[in-house]
């Protein structure tokens, strides 16, 4: 069996049994903001501190990979931010393209990419470490610039980066194996509570997909499919040429870059004022889309890699 | 550092890290238990019992001795709890039997057992957890409740999916099937969010566990499983003729307390829940202490 049906085809079974689960009502309706808790706080934190703090190799030139992500990153919310009126019927419709172009789902991301590519989980950890504040920032400022609701204040910018649990355990990932702090009986429970979190999350993810109002967004989101899923790792490509990222972690940049937006998403654009129902709409949608676009993603990948 | 002090600090404290955690999180975010319990029994844990089961390499006679000489421990331990029990009124009885003969063969004993023996220990701990499964949901409502009926009794436990997936799993595994490696990791990858799960669930129970002042009885029912149970299994298993890995696995749940489903099934069936539910309590609060010692021996044997 290829390498990418191994790595695409759990991936697919947990999201869609997720899926079935929620839509069976097996379990009782309160059970899926709970779990959604327990990965966001304890589970995936954990995962991600493991992975930074015992990394081992892979990590050199990281600067190089973190300036071919922010930059990437950059291209796409000012093509989205110059193409609001087109993308968007209105500012909060906006909000919801916006997220689904620059955010990611970090649980496909651990699913996908150190399966794809053996001794990545610390590239992993780290793309998701450098990716994970700006997104925040971003998407934070563009829901209170945009939907209205709320005004916006830097402080709730600030905490939005500050209070994240996901932001915390990399920086503690990082500062742990930086002074090679032995972690003791702490590596065997985190690692314990981080192996929970990739089959709990991709249950989640399937959870929380809604394909009901598809049909009446499609514009906004093609758009968003379009800018995450092909302008985002294309850009991110012409900045990772310019910067010479090698090949070893151009590779999984690349495939990391075209994954789908996050579940996370959707929490936000609810608490701020965002559209939620276009944004569960664009989350189902590149969902779906990307279980046939990363095994393509991957194949370019490869022959990008081959050829530079 | 000594011996002992090594594997608590491996083998046992991470485990109990993990209920710490569990606990923590119970108090801080108010998880409702009943829910996760659910994922854990109905997806995480079949997916961890079909797994080893189809990956099992141990021979057809290393499972039979390995669970004649768990009976054998069973029958003794049981028979020991009835006769110290003599005068305690029936409920009471039952409860110290029950308490005896349920260990906490999943949540505790498969991380502790992979922790300590590693993978080749996993696979004799998760035969003993089937087996131990069977018996909590056939006799167990009646040994920590009351009598239920035949009838009842296989209801649940044909309606106890890890059973299955354990069936599916060892035919599997006779017939030398290989099922295709990415339909393998989408089952790899919620087996591994079950040992985790149980834990976490195990954490949460605790610390909801209502007050918490353990009677006589309970302390009795304590030492039974935590003091007599390792040395009962040691000779038992020795008489049955287990040795190395078989025995000191044996020897490890053995020295399990009581499993937190004993104290649901008391309160489920009308038992003696209080006792129950304070074995359970003191006994998983002082495994922290008695299983490095435990397992200092134990690993003598391998």
């Amino acid at each position: 069996m290829s390498t990418v049906a191994v790595a695409i085809v759990p991936l697919t079974l947990l999201i869609a049994l997720g899926f079935a689960l929620r839509r069976a009502e097996f379990l009782p309706e309160p059970f899926w903001p709970g779990l959604d808790r327990l990965n966001y706080w304890v589970l995936f934190p954990a995962l991600i501190f493991v992975s930074l703090a015992t990394a081992r190799g892979g990590l050199e030139g990281s600067g190089r990979v973190a300036l071919a992500v922010w930059g990437g990153l950059a291209v796409v919310a000012t093509l989205a931010l110059l193409g609001r009126r087109l993308l968007a019927a209105d500012g909060r419709s906006f909000t919801s393209v916006f997220q689904g172009s620059v955010r990611f789902n970090s649980f496909a991301a651990f699913a996908v990419v150190p399966v794809l590519f053996p001794g990545a989980a610390g590239l992993t950890a780290l793309l998701v470490a450098m990716t994970v504040p700006v997104v925040n920032v971003a998407s934070v400022t563009v829901l209170a610039r945009f939907a209205g609701r709320h005004p916006l204040r830097w402080s709730r910018v600030a905490r939005s980066v500050a209070g994240n649990p996901l932001i915390l355990a990399s920086l503690a990932g990082i500062v742990v194996r930086s002074v090679e702090l032995p972690l003791g009986p702490f590596e065997d429970a985190l690692g314990l509570l981080g192996q929970a979190s990739l089959g709990t999350g991709l249950l989640s993810v399937g959870a929380t997909l809604r394909f009901r109002g598809v049909a009446a967004q499609l514009r906004p989101i093609a758009g968003s499919s379009v800018l995450k899923l092909v302008a985002l790792p294309l850009a991110t490509w012409g900045f990772a040429v310019a910067l010479r990222v090698p090949p070893e972690q151009l590779a999984p940049l690349l495939v990391f870059q075209a994954l789908p937006t996050s579940s996370a998403a959707f929490v936000l654009a609810r608490a701020m004022g965002g559209d939620e129902r276009l944004m569960a709409s664009i989350l189902a949608v590149q969902t779906a889309l990307a279980l046939g676009w990363l095994p393509v993603a991957f194949a370019v990948a490869g022959r990008v890699v081959a050829g530079s | 550092m000594p011996a002992v002090l090594v594997l608590l600090l491996d083998v046992v404290l991470p485990v109990f890290l993990v209920i710490a955690a569990g606990a923590a999180i119970g108090v801080r975010f108010g998880l409702e238990v009943a829910p996760i319990n659910r994922v854990a029994l109905y997806a995480a844990v079949p997916a961890l019992a079909y797994r080893t089961l189809a990956e099992l390499e141990l021979g057809g006679a290393t499972v039979t001795r390995l669970l004649a000489g768990y009976a054998g421990y069973l029958l003794v331990a049981a028979a020991l709890a009835a006769l110290i029990g003599r005068g305690w009124t029936p409920i009471q009885r039952r409860a110290l039997v029950g308490t005896s003969v349920l260990p906490n063969a999943a949540n505790l004993n498969l991380p502790v057992a992979l922790f300590a023996f590693g993978a080749a220990g996993l696979e004799r701990a998760l035969v003993l957890y089937v087996a131990t499964s069977l018996l909590m949901f056939t006799l167990g409502p009646s040994l920590v409740g009351r009598p239920t009926t035949l009838g009842r009794a296989l209801r649940t436990v044909l309606g106890f999916p890890v059973l299955w997936a354990a069936l599916l799993g060892l035919v599997v595994n006779g017939a030398g099937l290989s099922p295709p490696t990415a339909l393998a990791r989408a089952v790899g990858l919620l087996a591994d969010a079950a040992i985790p799960l149980v834990l976490l669930t195990l954490g949460v129970q605790l610390v909801r566990a209502r007050r918490w002042r353990p009677s006589g009885a309970a302390w009795t029912a304590v030492g039974l499983k935590l003091g007599v149970g390792p040395l009962l299994a040691a000779a038992v298993g020795l008489v049955a003729g287990l040795r190395g890995l078989d025995l000191a696995v044996l020897v490890l749940i053995g020295a399990m307390p009581t499993a937190v489903n004993a104290a649901m099934l008391a309160v489920e069936f009308d038992g003696d829940a209080a006792l129950v539910g304070d074995a359970v309590v003191a006994g998983t609060a002082l495994a922290l202490v008695t299983l490095p010692i435990v397992l200092t021996l134990a690993l003598r044997l391998v």
